[in-house]
Protein backbone atom coordinates (compact mmCIF):
# COMPACT_ATOMS: atom_id res chain seq x y z
CA UNK A 1 0.00 0.00 0.00
CA UNK A 2 2.78 2.36 0.94
CA UNK A 3 4.55 1.91 -2.37
CA UNK A 4 1.63 3.52 -4.17
CA UNK A 5 2.45 6.87 -2.53
CA UNK A 6 5.72 7.15 -4.47
CA UNK A 7 5.85 8.59 -7.97
CA UNK A 8 8.83 7.36 -9.89
CA UNK A 9 10.63 9.92 -12.12
CA UNK A 10 13.16 8.69 -14.59
CA UNK A 11 15.96 11.11 -15.53
CA UNK A 12 18.41 9.89 -18.05
CA UNK A 13 21.70 11.74 -18.29
CA UNK A 14 22.76 10.01 -21.39
CA UNK A 15 26.25 9.54 -22.73
CA UNK A 16 28.64 12.41 -21.97
CA UNK A 17 26.23 14.05 -19.50
CA UNK A 18 28.60 13.70 -16.56
CA UNK A 19 31.44 15.34 -18.45
CA UNK A 20 29.21 18.25 -19.48
CA UNK A 21 28.15 18.80 -15.84
CA UNK A 22 31.78 18.63 -14.69
CA UNK A 23 32.88 21.08 -17.40
CA UNK A 24 30.09 23.48 -16.41
CA UNK A 25 31.05 23.34 -12.73
CA UNK A 26 34.74 23.80 -13.57
CA UNK A 27 33.91 26.73 -15.84
CA UNK A 28 31.88 28.45 -13.09
CA UNK A 29 34.62 27.91 -10.51
CA UNK A 30 37.27 29.17 -12.93
CA UNK A 31 35.28 32.37 -13.56
CA UNK A 32 34.88 32.89 -9.80
CA UNK A 33 38.57 32.30 -9.10
CA UNK A 34 39.70 34.64 -11.90
CA UNK A 35 37.27 37.32 -10.71
CA UNK A 36 38.42 37.08 -7.10
CA UNK A 37 42.08 37.18 -8.15
CA UNK A 38 41.57 40.20 -10.44
CA UNK A 39 39.77 42.09 -7.62
CA UNK A 40 42.56 41.31 -5.15
CA UNK A 41 45.23 42.23 -7.69
CA UNK A 42 43.63 45.59 -8.50
CA UNK A 43 43.45 46.30 -4.74
CA UNK A 44 47.15 45.51 -4.46
CA UNK A 45 48.01 47.76 -7.43
CA UNK A 46 46.04 50.60 -5.82
CA UNK A 47 47.89 50.24 -2.51
CA UNK A 48 51.22 50.09 -4.36
CA UNK A 49 50.36 53.35 -6.18
CA UNK A 50 49.41 54.96 -2.85
CA UNK A 51 52.71 53.76 -1.38
CA UNK A 52 54.67 55.25 -4.30
CA UNK A 53 52.93 58.61 -3.84
CA UNK A 54 53.48 58.61 -0.07
CA UNK A 55 57.14 57.61 -0.46
CA UNK A 56 57.66 60.37 -3.03
CA UNK A 57 55.99 62.91 -0.72
CA UNK A 58 58.32 62.02 2.17
CA UNK A 59 61.40 62.17 -0.09
CA UNK A 60 60.26 65.61 -1.36
CA UNK A 61 59.68 66.71 2.22
CA UNK A 62 63.18 65.50 3.09
CA UNK A 63 64.64 67.57 0.23
CA UNK A 64 62.76 70.64 1.52
CA UNK A 65 64.18 70.02 5.02
CA UNK A 66 67.66 69.70 3.50
CA UNK A 67 67.28 73.09 1.80
CA UNK A 68 65.97 74.55 5.05
CA UNK A 69 69.17 73.36 6.70
CA UNK A 70 71.18 75.12 3.96
CA UNK A 71 69.20 78.34 4.47
CA UNK A 72 69.74 78.20 8.23
CA UNK A 73 73.45 77.53 7.74
CA UNK A 74 73.80 80.59 5.48
CA UNK A 75 71.87 82.72 7.98
CA UNK A 76 74.26 81.60 10.72
CA UNK A 77 77.24 82.54 8.52
CA UNK A 78 75.69 85.97 7.87
CA UNK A 79 75.25 86.47 11.62
CA UNK A 80 78.86 85.46 12.27
CA UNK A 81 80.10 88.17 9.89
CA UNK A 82 78.28 90.87 11.89
CA UNK A 83 80.02 93.12 14.36
CA UNK A 84 78.40 94.33 17.57
CA UNK A 85 77.96 97.85 16.21
CA UNK A 86 76.26 96.75 12.98
CA UNK A 87 72.60 97.58 12.39
CA UNK A 88 69.91 94.94 11.52
CA UNK A 89 70.09 96.13 7.89
CA UNK A 90 73.67 94.85 7.71
CA UNK A 91 72.48 91.38 8.78
CA UNK A 92 69.67 91.42 6.21
CA UNK A 93 72.10 92.51 3.47
CA UNK A 94 74.62 89.83 4.43
CA UNK A 95 71.90 87.20 4.61
CA UNK A 96 70.50 88.17 1.19
CA UNK A 97 73.95 87.81 -0.36
CA UNK A 98 74.53 84.46 1.38
CA UNK A 99 71.11 83.04 0.43
CA UNK A 100 71.53 84.08 -3.21
CA UNK A 101 74.24 81.41 -3.37
CA UNK A 102 71.77 78.60 -2.72
CA UNK A 103 70.27 77.17 -5.88
CA UNK A 104 66.50 77.67 -6.18
CA UNK A 105 66.05 80.09 -3.26
CA UNK A 106 64.47 83.43 -4.14
CA UNK A 107 64.32 86.47 -1.87
CA UNK A 108 61.19 88.57 -1.37
CA UNK A 109 61.83 91.92 0.32
CA UNK A 110 59.20 93.25 2.68
CA UNK A 111 58.37 96.86 3.72
CA UNK A 112 59.86 96.66 7.21
CA UNK A 113 63.40 95.90 6.02
CA UNK A 114 63.24 92.16 6.73
CA UNK A 115 62.73 89.62 3.93
CA UNK A 116 61.23 86.30 2.99
CA UNK A 117 62.93 83.35 1.38
CA UNK A 118 60.98 81.14 -1.02
CA UNK A 119 61.91 77.80 -2.51
CA UNK A 120 60.33 74.72 -4.01
CA UNK A 121 61.21 71.08 -3.59
CA UNK A 122 60.17 68.96 -6.56
CA UNK A 123 59.09 65.34 -6.40
CA UNK A 124 59.00 62.70 -9.14
CA UNK A 125 55.24 62.08 -9.01
CA UNK A 126 53.93 65.51 -10.07
CA UNK A 127 54.06 66.96 -6.56
CA UNK A 128 56.12 69.74 -5.03
CA UNK A 129 56.46 71.42 -1.66
CA UNK A 130 56.45 75.24 -1.69
CA UNK A 131 58.15 76.82 1.31
CA UNK A 132 58.12 80.46 2.39
CA UNK A 133 60.31 81.48 5.32
CA UNK A 134 60.07 84.73 7.22
CA UNK A 135 63.57 85.88 8.16
CA UNK A 136 63.06 88.16 11.13
CA UNK A 137 64.72 89.42 14.31
CA UNK A 138 68.07 90.12 12.54
CA UNK A 139 69.56 86.86 13.80
CA UNK A 140 69.64 83.33 12.44
CA UNK A 141 65.97 82.67 13.04
CA UNK A 142 63.19 81.80 10.64
CA UNK A 143 59.47 81.40 10.82
CA UNK A 144 57.81 78.97 8.43
CA UNK A 145 55.06 80.96 6.76
CA UNK A 146 53.99 78.32 4.27
CA UNK A 147 54.88 74.66 3.79
CA UNK A 148 52.42 73.59 1.14
CA UNK A 149 52.10 70.50 -1.00
CA UNK A 150 50.99 71.33 -4.56
CA UNK A 151 50.84 69.70 -7.97
CA UNK A 152 53.63 70.64 -10.40
CA UNK A 153 51.37 70.60 -13.44
CA UNK A 154 47.63 70.79 -13.27
CA UNK A 155 45.70 69.01 -16.03
CA UNK A 156 44.07 71.29 -18.58
CA UNK A 157 40.33 70.68 -18.38
CA UNK A 158 39.38 73.66 -20.57
CA UNK A 159 39.52 71.76 -23.85
CA UNK A 160 37.34 68.94 -22.56
CA UNK A 161 34.51 71.20 -21.40
CA UNK A 162 31.31 71.00 -23.37
CA UNK A 163 28.86 73.88 -22.95
CA UNK A 164 25.54 72.32 -22.11
CA UNK A 165 23.58 75.45 -21.38
CA UNK A 166 24.63 79.06 -21.45
CA UNK A 167 21.46 80.48 -19.96
CA UNK A 168 19.10 83.21 -21.18
CA UNK A 169 20.15 86.79 -21.63
CA UNK B 1 2.95 11.79 -1.60
CA UNK B 2 6.73 11.57 -1.96
CA UNK B 3 8.71 11.80 -5.19
CA UNK B 4 11.29 9.20 -5.82
CA UNK B 5 13.87 10.22 -8.34
CA UNK B 6 15.74 7.41 -9.90
CA UNK B 7 18.52 8.21 -12.29
CA UNK B 8 18.60 5.82 -15.07
CA UNK B 9 22.31 5.87 -15.41
CA UNK B 10 23.94 5.26 -18.70
CA UNK B 11 27.25 6.71 -17.51
CA UNK B 12 30.14 4.43 -18.22
CA UNK B 13 33.07 3.94 -15.91
CA UNK B 14 35.44 5.55 -18.37
CA UNK B 15 33.26 8.69 -18.36
CA UNK B 16 33.33 8.91 -14.57
CA UNK B 17 37.08 8.49 -14.56
CA UNK B 18 37.44 11.20 -17.22
CA UNK B 19 35.21 13.56 -15.22
CA UNK B 20 37.21 13.02 -12.07
CA UNK B 21 40.42 13.54 -13.98
CA UNK B 22 39.20 16.81 -15.53
CA UNK B 23 37.91 18.01 -12.16
CA UNK B 24 41.19 17.10 -10.46
CA UNK B 25 43.34 18.94 -13.01
CA UNK B 26 41.09 22.00 -13.15
CA UNK B 27 40.67 21.91 -9.36
CA UNK B 28 44.41 22.04 -8.79
CA UNK B 29 44.71 25.10 -11.04
CA UNK B 30 41.67 26.77 -9.46
CA UNK B 31 42.84 26.09 -5.94
CA UNK B 32 46.08 27.83 -6.81
CA UNK B 33 44.12 30.76 -8.25
CA UNK B 34 41.87 31.00 -5.16
CA UNK B 35 44.93 30.78 -2.91
CA UNK B 36 46.73 33.49 -4.86
CA UNK B 37 43.61 35.68 -4.68
CA UNK B 38 43.31 35.21 -0.92
CA UNK B 39 46.94 36.03 -0.18
CA UNK B 40 47.07 38.90 -2.70
CA UNK B 41 44.12 40.48 -0.90
CA UNK B 42 45.82 39.81 2.43
CA UNK B 43 48.98 41.50 1.15
CA UNK B 44 46.99 44.51 -0.05
CA UNK B 45 45.31 44.82 3.37
CA UNK B 46 48.69 44.47 5.12
CA UNK B 47 50.16 47.19 2.92
CA UNK B 48 47.34 49.57 3.91
CA UNK B 49 47.80 48.81 7.62
CA UNK B 50 51.60 49.05 7.35
CA UNK B 51 51.23 52.37 5.51
CA UNK B 52 49.07 53.77 8.29
CA UNK B 53 51.56 52.73 10.98
CA UNK B 54 54.65 53.92 9.07
CA UNK B 55 53.12 57.28 8.10
CA UNK B 56 51.90 57.83 11.65
CA UNK B 57 55.48 57.37 12.94
CA UNK B 58 56.84 59.69 10.22
CA UNK B 59 54.30 62.40 11.09
CA UNK B 60 55.16 62.09 14.78
CA UNK B 61 58.85 62.60 13.99
CA UNK B 62 58.01 65.54 11.71
CA UNK B 63 56.08 67.24 14.50
CA UNK B 64 59.01 67.48 16.94
CA UNK B 65 60.95 70.72 17.29
CA UNK B 66 64.16 69.26 18.66
CA UNK B 67 66.11 66.07 17.97
CA UNK B 68 66.02 65.27 21.70
CA UNK B 69 62.21 65.09 21.56
CA UNK B 70 62.43 62.76 18.56
CA UNK B 71 64.99 60.54 20.30
CA UNK B 72 62.84 60.43 23.45
CA UNK B 73 59.79 59.41 21.43
CA UNK B 74 61.70 56.63 19.69
CA UNK B 75 63.32 55.37 22.91
CA UNK B 76 59.98 55.29 24.75
CA UNK B 77 57.97 53.66 21.97
CA UNK B 78 60.48 51.34 20.31
CA UNK B 79 63.16 48.87 21.30
CA UNK B 80 66.69 49.99 20.46
CA UNK B 81 68.11 47.22 18.27
CA UNK B 82 71.48 48.58 17.24
CA UNK B 83 73.69 51.64 17.69
CA UNK B 84 76.48 52.13 15.22
CA UNK B 85 78.18 55.52 15.53
CA UNK B 86 75.69 58.12 14.34
CA UNK B 87 73.23 55.47 13.25
CA UNK B 88 70.51 53.96 15.44
CA UNK B 89 68.01 51.25 14.61
CA UNK B 90 64.76 50.93 16.54
CA UNK B 91 62.29 48.08 16.14
CA UNK B 92 58.74 47.16 17.13
CA UNK B 93 57.05 43.80 16.61
CA UNK B 94 53.36 43.30 15.84
CA UNK B 95 51.04 40.27 15.87
CA UNK B 96 48.77 39.19 12.99
CA UNK B 97 46.14 41.81 13.98
CA UNK B 98 48.81 44.55 14.04
CA UNK B 99 48.72 44.81 17.83
CA UNK B 100 52.02 45.64 19.48
CA UNK B 101 53.74 42.48 20.81
CA UNK B 102 55.13 42.58 24.31
CA UNK B 103 58.68 41.50 25.04
CA UNK B 104 58.93 37.76 25.66
CA UNK B 105 55.93 37.02 23.47
CA UNK B 106 57.92 36.45 20.31
CA UNK B 107 55.93 33.46 18.98
CA UNK B 108 53.06 35.78 17.96
CA UNK B 109 55.33 38.11 16.00
CA UNK B 110 54.09 38.45 12.45
CA UNK B 111 55.25 41.91 11.34
CA UNK B 112 57.91 44.37 12.42
CA UNK B 113 58.63 48.05 11.87
CA UNK B 114 62.19 49.38 11.94
CA UNK B 115 63.15 53.04 12.26
CA UNK B 116 66.71 53.79 11.18
CA UNK B 117 67.98 57.23 12.19
CA UNK B 118 71.28 58.71 11.08
CA UNK B 119 72.86 62.17 11.32
CA UNK B 120 73.45 63.67 7.89
CA UNK B 121 75.22 66.69 9.29
CA UNK B 122 75.24 68.69 12.48
CA UNK B 123 76.55 72.24 12.36
CA UNK B 124 74.32 75.16 13.18
CA UNK B 125 71.51 72.64 13.46
CA UNK B 126 70.96 68.94 13.05
CA UNK B 127 69.77 67.25 9.88
CA UNK B 128 68.64 63.70 10.50
CA UNK B 129 67.64 61.02 8.06
CA UNK B 130 64.86 58.59 8.93
CA UNK B 131 64.20 55.35 7.09
CA UNK B 132 61.02 53.66 8.28
CA UNK B 133 60.38 50.14 6.99
CA UNK B 134 57.61 47.68 7.65
CA UNK B 135 58.23 44.00 6.95
CA UNK B 136 56.48 40.65 7.31
CA UNK B 137 58.47 37.91 9.01
CA UNK B 138 57.05 34.96 7.06
CA UNK B 139 56.55 35.25 3.30
CA UNK B 140 53.07 34.94 1.81
CA UNK B 141 52.26 31.43 0.50
CA UNK B 142 51.37 31.10 -3.21
CA UNK B 143 52.63 34.59 -4.13
CA UNK B 144 56.03 35.14 -2.46
CA UNK B 145 58.92 33.62 -4.33
CA UNK B 146 61.72 34.55 -1.93
CA UNK B 147 61.87 33.06 1.54
CA UNK B 148 63.30 36.14 3.21
CA UNK B 149 61.42 38.89 5.09
CA UNK B 150 58.87 40.50 2.86
CA UNK B 151 59.00 44.31 2.73
CA UNK B 152 55.55 45.87 2.95
CA UNK B 153 56.16 49.61 3.15
CA UNK B 154 59.18 51.86 3.14
CA UNK B 155 59.59 55.60 3.41
CA UNK B 156 62.67 57.77 3.65
CA UNK B 157 62.65 61.32 4.88
CA UNK B 158 64.84 63.95 6.50
CA UNK B 159 64.18 66.39 9.28
CA UNK B 160 66.09 69.51 10.18
CA UNK B 161 66.23 70.58 13.81
CA UNK B 162 67.64 74.09 14.13
CA UNK B 163 69.27 75.39 17.31
CA UNK B 164 66.89 78.36 17.51
CA UNK B 165 63.82 76.24 16.80
CA UNK B 166 61.05 77.30 14.47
Amino acid sequence: MENKNYRATNISMGMGGAIIVVILVVLCLTVFSVLSFSTAYSDLKLTEKTEEMAADYYITNGKAEEKLADVYNELSLAAEKMKDTDTPEVFYNNATVQLAGIDGVSIINTDNGSFKAYYESLGDKNQKICVTLNIINHRPYYEIETWNLAAIELPDYEQQNIDLWEGFE
Amino acid sequence: MKNRISINSEVSLIEIIMSILIFAIAGAIMLNCFGAAKFTQMKANDKVEAGNKVQSIAEMIKSFNTSIEADEYLTENFKLLKTDGKEKIYVNYYDKCWNLCEKGNEENNEYFITVKTSDVFSGSGQLKEFVITSEKIEPYPFISKNKKNYSLYKIETKKFFSIAGR
